[in-house]
């Protein structure tokens, strides 16, 4: 098993597995209100408005981390704000606030001098580059996101169901929606470092799409979502270490092919159920014959 | 005890986005009343409901629901049922915490329910026949028993008024028939009730009041008042025949188009 061990010689794999979990469990957890909610594009729209504004923080002199914080956070408000416009819906409001937002940022880093923006490493994730500020950040967003998801699971759930209903029994829905959204462009900016803006989407879909097929129950997707996160993040991390390609990709790879095996299951045992019903229909069962004994001479 | 009305509307209009689905609406419902709102398809009659939930917007005049004005936050101790077709019935959630869900707004921030909290959803749901549904999926059930879950749910909050948004559209005659008897029994514990439909043989033949919408409210009074000719022309834009048959009112097409009794070219036509 010197294998698990092996990568922990270099320092920077101890930092990479520790944000590995954390992106992971969180983009998880997430994933299951992204996918219920049929937003399933937010998580590439809030990826792809960090570039703007990690574009527009270096050209002013300000802190990457602020830049993107600002960025996503403006584009999951907006999101919100246009999305309830009569007629709008959330995949508009997604598709112009944050395309708008890269547009800003490719503007942007062509005005910038010297490539001070490492446009690579955003767009495709650089689990090398994690330091130890980016794992303390990580781990306060975990911290925050887990306090909100105990305090408010329900009225998430409820909204998440049926927001229209919720609001008429007393759920503050728009508080709601609105810390949906922060939560989102939260767990995006502290996942861009690793996967990159390219691949987030995928991570913040993958676990609750693969949760979906395999359960019918809230609490189970949850967990199941969450631990789909989790196991892909620590997989693909491993894998890109030992095969030598980029982290954010391999960990994108392991939850797809996760996610292709439990769908080809879960559509084999479909047929399965189809045939045997074909079959009990074609050779329905006869009545039990009333019971007889065999009586010997 | 309320002395006033349950539901009152004084001059009010109402729509979307600048439109307005309604307008001069000065209506009151007394509690304790089960009442219909009766009108075709983009009447308002969703709108009415709507504006007692804190949905729609309100153009001008008052709404009012147990004396208090209803803000854009709707009114306390109001049970809503939605139209089943907007729900997302894939949606993870068993019946029992589908239930469990109406209670929200009062329950504590953790992510599970209180043994109160499940003990009055199950009460709620062994009163309305669902008991032995409570850990099935939400889309396992059928369309009486969706609206009986929903009811549930309307009602695990303590409601004084409950809405039901078109709680017999598209549903069979068994299901009909199951729905409103339990509607009669929820008014007869002291409900005030508002259901909205556009069918008007189940509305005249079983609820004691009914109010015709198109825009405004053109006709309130009990089915015999309501269901004229006259009344039924100015809601539904068409004339339509009222018979009396032991004490029921049942309205025909006047001009049949198709069937034995056709009259017209639409008959005349078929080969």
């Amino acid at each position: 098993m010197s294998w698990l061990a092996d990568p922990f010689a270099y320092a920077f794999f101890l930092r990479a597995l520790i944000a590995c979990l954390v992106i992971g469990a969180m983009c998880g957890a997430i994933s299951v209100f992204v996918v219920l909610r049929r937003m399933s594009y937010i998580g590439h729209g809030l990826a792809h408005s960090v570039l703007g504004g990690v574009a527009v923080a270096v050209a002013l002199g300000y802190s990457t981390y602020l830049g993107a914080t600002v960025a996503t956070l403006a584009s999951a408000l907006l999101i919100d704000r246009i999305s309830r416009r009569r007629g709008l819906h959330a995949d508009a409001a997604i598709g112009i606030v944050t395309t708008a937002l890269f547009a800003v940022g490719i503007v942007v880093v062509s005005r910038l001098e010297n490539q001070r923006v490492n446009t690579e490493s955003l767009l495709f994730g650089d689990v090398l580059g994690v330091t130890s500020a980016d794992i303390w950040l990580g781990l306060g967003v975990a911290v925050g996101f887990a306090t909100i998801m105990f305090a408010f699971y329900k009225p998430l759930v409820f909204v998440a169901f049926d927001a229209e209903v919720a609001r008429v029994h007393g759920v503050r829905a728009g508080v709601m929606e609105a810390l949906f959204n922060l939560l989102t462009a939260a767990v995006v900016i502290v996942s861009v470092r690793v996967l990159g803006i390219l691949l987030v989407a995928a991570a913040v879909v993958i676990p609750a799409a693969l949760a979906r097929l395999v359960t019918r129950s809230f609490g189970l997707m949850l967990a199941i979502a969450t631990s789909v996160g989790l196991v892909s993040g620590v997989l693909g991390l491993y894998a890109s270490y030992y095969v030598n390609v980029p982290s954010g990709a391999t960990i994108v790879l392991v939850g797809t092919l996760l996610f292709g095996l439990v769908f080809a299951a879960s559509a084999l045992l479909a047929r399965t159920r189809v045939r045997g019903a074909r079959e009990r229909a074609a050779h329905p069962v006869a009545p039990p014959a009333p019971e007889t004994y065999p009586y010997r001479n | 005890m309320l002395l006033g009305p349950a539901v009152s509307f004084d001059d009010v209009a109402a729509g979307y986005g600048g439109h307005t689905v309604l307008r001069g609406i000065t209506w009151e419902v007394e509690p304790g009343a089960l009442v219909g709102v009766v009108g075709p398809s983009g009447s308002g009659k969703t709108t009415l409901i709507r504006l007692l939930t804190g949905q729609a917007e309100r153009h001008h005049g008052t709404v009012r629901v147990l004396g208090q004005d209803v803000g854009a936050g709707g009114a306390r101790r109001v049970g809503y049922v939605p139209q089943l077709g907007t729900v997302d019935w894939d949606f993870p959630l068993t019946v029992e915490q589908t239930v469990l869900l109406g209670g929200t707004a009062d329950s504590a921030p953790t992510p599970w329910f209180s043994r109160r909290e499940h003990r009055r959803a199950a009460e709620l749901l062994d009163k309305l026949g669902l008991a032995d549904l409570r850990r099935r999926h939400i889309r396992d059930l059928s369309g009486g028993q969706q609206q009986r879950m929903f009811l549930a749910r309307a009602m695990v909050r303590r409601c004084d008024v409950l809405l039901l948004d078109e709680p017999t559209s598209g549903v069979d005659l068994a299901t009909r028939h199951d729905i409103l008897h339990l509607v009669g029994e929820l008014w007869r514990e002291g409900l005030t009730v508002i259901v909205t439909t556009h069918d008007l043989n189940w509305v005249a033949a079983q609820l004691p009041r009914i109010a015709f919408l198109n825009g405004s409210i053109i006709a309130d009074g009990t089915p015999r008042e309501v269901l004229t000719p006259d009344n039924l022309e100015r809601a539904f834009g068409a004339r339509m025949q009222v018979l009396h048959e032991r004490g029921r009112v049942v309205v025909t097409d006047e001009h049949p188009v198709l069937g034995p009794h056709a009259t017209g070219a639409a008959h005349d036509g078929v080969a």
